[in-house]
């Protein structure tokens, strides 16, 4: 059995608490310099860790990619700049508050809901790993695509004022997608010779150009919009948790969904988050509305999934060896050097090692909280600092997280690119987030439609043989079919009413 | 730059039978039922549709706003230097950093868009050279990020920690 | 801006000399970059860095590894192949020729300097537990009945490592290999996920892969695709024994720089990765996480690449997936 004392005193290590604290630092910083990213952070870890004893390896990048997706909020609170693929589902929620002088209702609400939602994801962790890991073995290309169509209909939710432009963003993400290599039979598509292109657009790069760097030409001529709120920043934290309260439902709700679709391989924080904000516009009563409360609902449910698909992803890792993203890709491989092989007899021979893992959770989540209000305080201080420094030095990060995603130059020259795109489709009302939702789930759908047709040899009627398939598939359907017709529905009630008036 | 929605209909309309079109010139290597041309015929058609419809709803009210909205950097040659220096300087950025390092060439980007936003030269020549020693040192002297050295390239064994 | 055309001269002047300087006998005597084809974490990531350990360890010098892995590895490959030939920018060389038949590169024998190999892991071919295939000639007799009726995962992308020698295999067989059901994946994990969710029959990955699973009682391993059967897994069988047709092969990785560089240069660096190779801290380290160690010195590497090409070739236009047929 289980001894607590033993993981306990595996904790109580001052090498192991020095080195959560650390990567919590470190994590913090990356997360929250606009152009660095969470996925830059754990990369950049990979040669520091994978040499390392095995706890304090795993902590680490535990802890530095907790802090990293939750700091990924706060340039996309202040300065509409995302950390994350998955927080650009939100940064326009999240920045209209800081328009409002609500910066610290924003990031106080995704701090609170990141930390509940690692903490929701832990405990699933502990007590029902295995189980929860049978489960997630269930799904084959099928019930992915359907996940991924599923994933798509939010783009009608972040779409703004126009559905239609809000679909043509959308379209656009999903051509880009197919830049590169068909995922196949490896035929090139659309890269016209450069080898470059080979590889398609990174995900990174583009997000960079789409959001930092317009958001750098758009300000070009002035202040940041955010700027002048930041000094509102009270001491109101120890208020504001009351006035959080309210969600608690859409928390949990986004803590669960992101720790089963973390739990999903190769569905990680980006889709989880996403979903988590459609089911949250669509399903909660309070998401649904347009006004501060269901902006706060959105972020914390979406904010929630995304810290909480973090541990989902140990599920399958620990229970079978299977990573379901590329962090945890790397805490395999250095278990399996240190001879701490993933399997369910880990959980039998070894439960002390599995148990201080998921308890590192625990801690790492716990950390937000103080760690994140001082990182806050500490980026609301740099942005007093006078707009015509701190815009170059952010556009010089985007261009070294660009480099350190990828090692290419190519990466760079995308950001100019994008940022300029970018900037256009803002300037007219072309919404930036369908497009990145697109180049997320793209290739996911792409890739798993084509398999299954290879696998029915055509026969379109899998899609809803399988019976978890089928269910999904079918609550997909209707999912978009109310999110079109209230969107359609919606808006012409609206025209209706403007042209009365 | 605000352009009509007609113009922007006209666009993604554009774009999307591009590449639906270029779509059939995929060709399977295999006899697959889907090949590779299948997704983009279908993201390409979805685009020019939505493109079209974009453009139906730019014609019914096209005489309300305007073709072209000027953006703020054509008001003057200040605002027009301070917008396009910034993809400007990401592109010197590619052209030099393995000639000149990215010491070398962070401290030229830093202290050109800072003086460019109308703070002292020599102050902005001061800032740009610390921030560029300190990301260098930072990522990669510590974080490992392979950045040329440029000049320093011979010397650069020791400078890596 | 005078002062920045003053940095800039003064820049240009640095760079005159740092190229004047003349190149001396010692390799290295500066950082060197070694590329490798895929993102960090994986198993190309591992033993790349693992051997940067000892290379760094032994001369003094970093051994910088560089994660490109998009496309497949073509960055990656492109970029050191096209690198200066002066050993201080080389790669990882793995499974190559298919790139050439897709139409994705050009990339030939003849495109790299390789230096040698390190690593060499056979494929092996893994069903699920409760399966009706008990064995690979269970897999023959199924193929030979109809070619079509398996869904065979490549563990991967296809026409790629796994995949190739196992078509090989059953092209010796006399299968109809152009009407064989092979279905990419995102990677060994994804096709293991797919075989355990039932989508599909038959998965063709490494073993060491498969631990964690074989370990929970979910899957198989009928046959693996080397000259003998491996150290840690003495239970399975190999093609030879199963089926009497010696086919083997697997992935590899290598250390190559870009083509026609010295042969002196060459042979210091292939005496510096051999000592790297050796080292007791190596050895452990591919043996810990299931990697095989195995040496092929640079005339062998050479061989042996030509060796990969020809096989490839001959699969790929049986398969009918090779673009350029020659």
């Amino acid at each position: 059995m289980v001894n607590p004392f033993t993981i306990l005193q595996q904790i109580n290590d001052p090498h192991l608490l020095l080195v959560i604290f650390a990567s919590a630092v470190y994590g913090l910083a990356i997360g929250a310099i606009p152009g660095l990213t969470a996925l830059m952070a754990t990369a950049l870890l990979v040669p520091f860790i994978i040499f390392m004893e095995p706890l304090p390896a795993i902590a680490s990048i535990i802890t530095a990619s907790a802090m990293a997706i939750f700091a990924g909020d706060i340039p996309g609170a202040m300065l509409r700049m995302p950390g994350t693929p998955a927080s650009a589902a939100y940064t326009d929620d999240a920045h209209d508050l800081t328009l409002k002088g609500k910066t610290v209702m924003a990031l106080g609400a995704g701090l609170f809901a990141s930390a509940a939602g690692g903490l929701l994801s832990a405990i699933v962790l502990t007590l029902a790993a295995p189980s929860l890991a049978r489960i997630a073995l269930a799904f084959s290309s099928v019930e992915y695509f359907w996940l991924g169509v599923l994933g798509l209909s939010c783009a009608t939710f972040v779409a703004g004022p126009s559905l239609l432009k809000g679909l043509a963003s959308l379209f656009l993400g999903l051509s880009l997608a197919t830049i590169g290599m068909d995922p196949v039979s490896g035929i090139p598509r659309f890269t016209f010779g450069s080898t470059n292109l080979m590889g398609g657009l990174g995900l990174i790069p583009v997000l960079i150009g789409l959001f930092a760097i317009s958001e750098l030409l758009r300000n070009a001529n002035a202040e940041f919009h955010g700027r002048a709120n930041t000094h509102r920043m009270g001491p109101i934290f120890s208020t504001i948790s009351e006035r959080l309260w309210p969600h608690k439902v859409g928390v949990l709700r986004g803590g669960l969904i992101g720790t089963v679709v973390g739990a999903l391989p190769g569905a990680g924080s980006d889709i989880a988050a996403w979903i988590s904000y459609a089911i949250a516009r669509r399903g909660s009563r309070i998401g649904r509305n347009d006004d501060e409360k269901g902006a706060v609902e959105r972020i914390m449910s979406a904010s929630a999934a995304n810290n909480a698909s973090l541990g989902g992803a140990y599920i399958p890792a620990t229970v079978f060896g299977i990573p379901g993203d590329a962090i945890t890709a790397i805490v395999i491989s250095v278990m399996f050097i240190k001879g701490i092989n993933p399997g369910p007899t880990l959980f039998l021979n070894n439960p002390e090692t599995i148990y201080t893992i998921f308890a590192i959770f625990f801690i790492a989540n716990l950390l937000i909280v103080p760690l994140g209000i001082l990182c806050i305080r500490g980026f609301g201080l740099i942005l007093k600092l006078p707009t015509n420094y701190v815009s170059p030095v952010i556009l010089m990060f985007c261009i070294l997280g660009a480099f350190s995603v990828e090692n290419t130059l190519f990466a760079v020259g995308l950001i100019a690119l994008f940022g300029v795109l970018g900037y256009l489709m803002e300037a007219n009302g072309v919404p930036l987030a369908p497009a990145i939702l697109g180049l997320i789930l793209g290739p996911l759908i792409e890739q798993t439609f084509m398999t299954t047709m290879l696998k029915s040899q055509g026969d379109l009627t899998i899609f809803f043989e399988r019976p978890i398939a089928a269910a999904i598939g079918v609550f997909t359907i209707v999912v978009w079919l109310a999110a079109i017709g209230m969107k359609a529905f919606g808006g012409a009630a609206k025209r209706e009413m403007h042209s009365h008036v | 730059m605000k352009v009509h929605d007609l113009i922007v209909g006209m666009v993604f309309m554009l774009l999307g039978i591009f590449v639906a079109a270029y779509s059939r010139t995929f060709a399977a290597p295999r006899n697959l039922s889907y090949g590779p041309g299948f997704f983009p015929l279908l993201v390409g058609t979805g685009l020019s549709l939505v493109g079209l419809a974009i453009v139906w709803q730019g014609l019914r009210n096209h005489k309300t706003s305007p073709i072209v909205v000027p953006p703020d950097w054509t008001k003057s040659a200040r605002f027009a230097l301070r917008f396009w220096i910034i993809p400007g300087v990401i592109v010197f950025y590619i052209a030099f950093v393995d000639l000149l390092g990215f010491l070398i060439t962070a401290t030229l980007i830093l202290t050109s868009v800072i003086a460019a936003s109308g703070a002292p030269k020599t102050k902005a020549l001061i800032v740009g050279f610390l921030v560029a020693a300190v990301m260098n040192i930072g990522f990669a002297s510590i974080l490992h990020v392979p950045l040329p050295w440029g000049p320093l390239t011979s010397i650069s064994g020791w400078l890596i920690w | 801006m005078t002062s920045i055309r003053n940095l800039l001269t003064t820049a240009a002047a640095c760079v005159v000399l740092a190229v004047a300087t003349p190149a001396r006998a010692e390799w290295p005597e500066r950082p060197v970059t070694l590329i490798a084809v895929a993102g960090a974490g994986g198993g190309s990531d591992y033993t790349m860095r693992l051997l940067a350990r000892e290379l760094e360890e032994n001369t003094g010098q970093p051994f910088n590894v560089i994660n490109q892995g998009q496309g497949g590895g073509v960055i990656g490959y492109t970029t050191y192949s096209t690198a200066a030939k002066d050993g201080y920018t080389l790669g990882q060389l793995s499974p190559f020729a298919q790139f050439k038949l897709l139409g994705q590169a050009d990339f030939t024998s003849e495109s790299f300097t390789p230096v040698a190999q390190f690593n060499a892991d056979p494929a092996a071919v893994h069903v699920a537990a409760n399966s009706k295939i008990k064995s690979l000639k269970d897999i023959v007799a199924t193929l030979k009945a109809d070619p079509s009726s398996l869904k065979i995962s490549c563990g991967g992308t296809c026409s790629a490592s796994w995949d190739i020698p196992f078509v090989s295999l059953m092209l010796e067989e006399g299968v109809d290999v152009a009407k064989i059901n092979l279905i990419p994946a995102q990677g060994s994990a994804a096709g293991l996920q797919e075989l355990v969710s039932g989508g599909i029959d038959v998965v063709l990955c490494s073993i060491p892969e498969t631990d964690s699973l074989t370990s929970a009682g979910l899957v198989k391993t009928v046959g693996v695709l080397s000259a003998e059967r491996l150290e840690k897994y003495p239970d399975v069988p190999t093609a030879e024994e199963e089926t009497g047709k010696a086919v083997t092969g697997g992935t590899w990785r290598g250390i190559a720089g870009p083509a026609g560089m010295d042969p002196a240069l060459v042979a210091q660096i292939e005496a510096a990765v051999h000592k790297a190779f050796n080292s007791e801290r190596f050895q452990s380290g591919m043996k810990d996480r299931g990697f095989g160690a195995v040496w092929l010195g640079t005339a062998d590497f050479t061989a042996f690449i030509k060796q990969h090409e020809d096989q490839t070739k001959r699969v790929m236009n049986a398969l009918g997936t090779a673009e350029v047929a020659d």
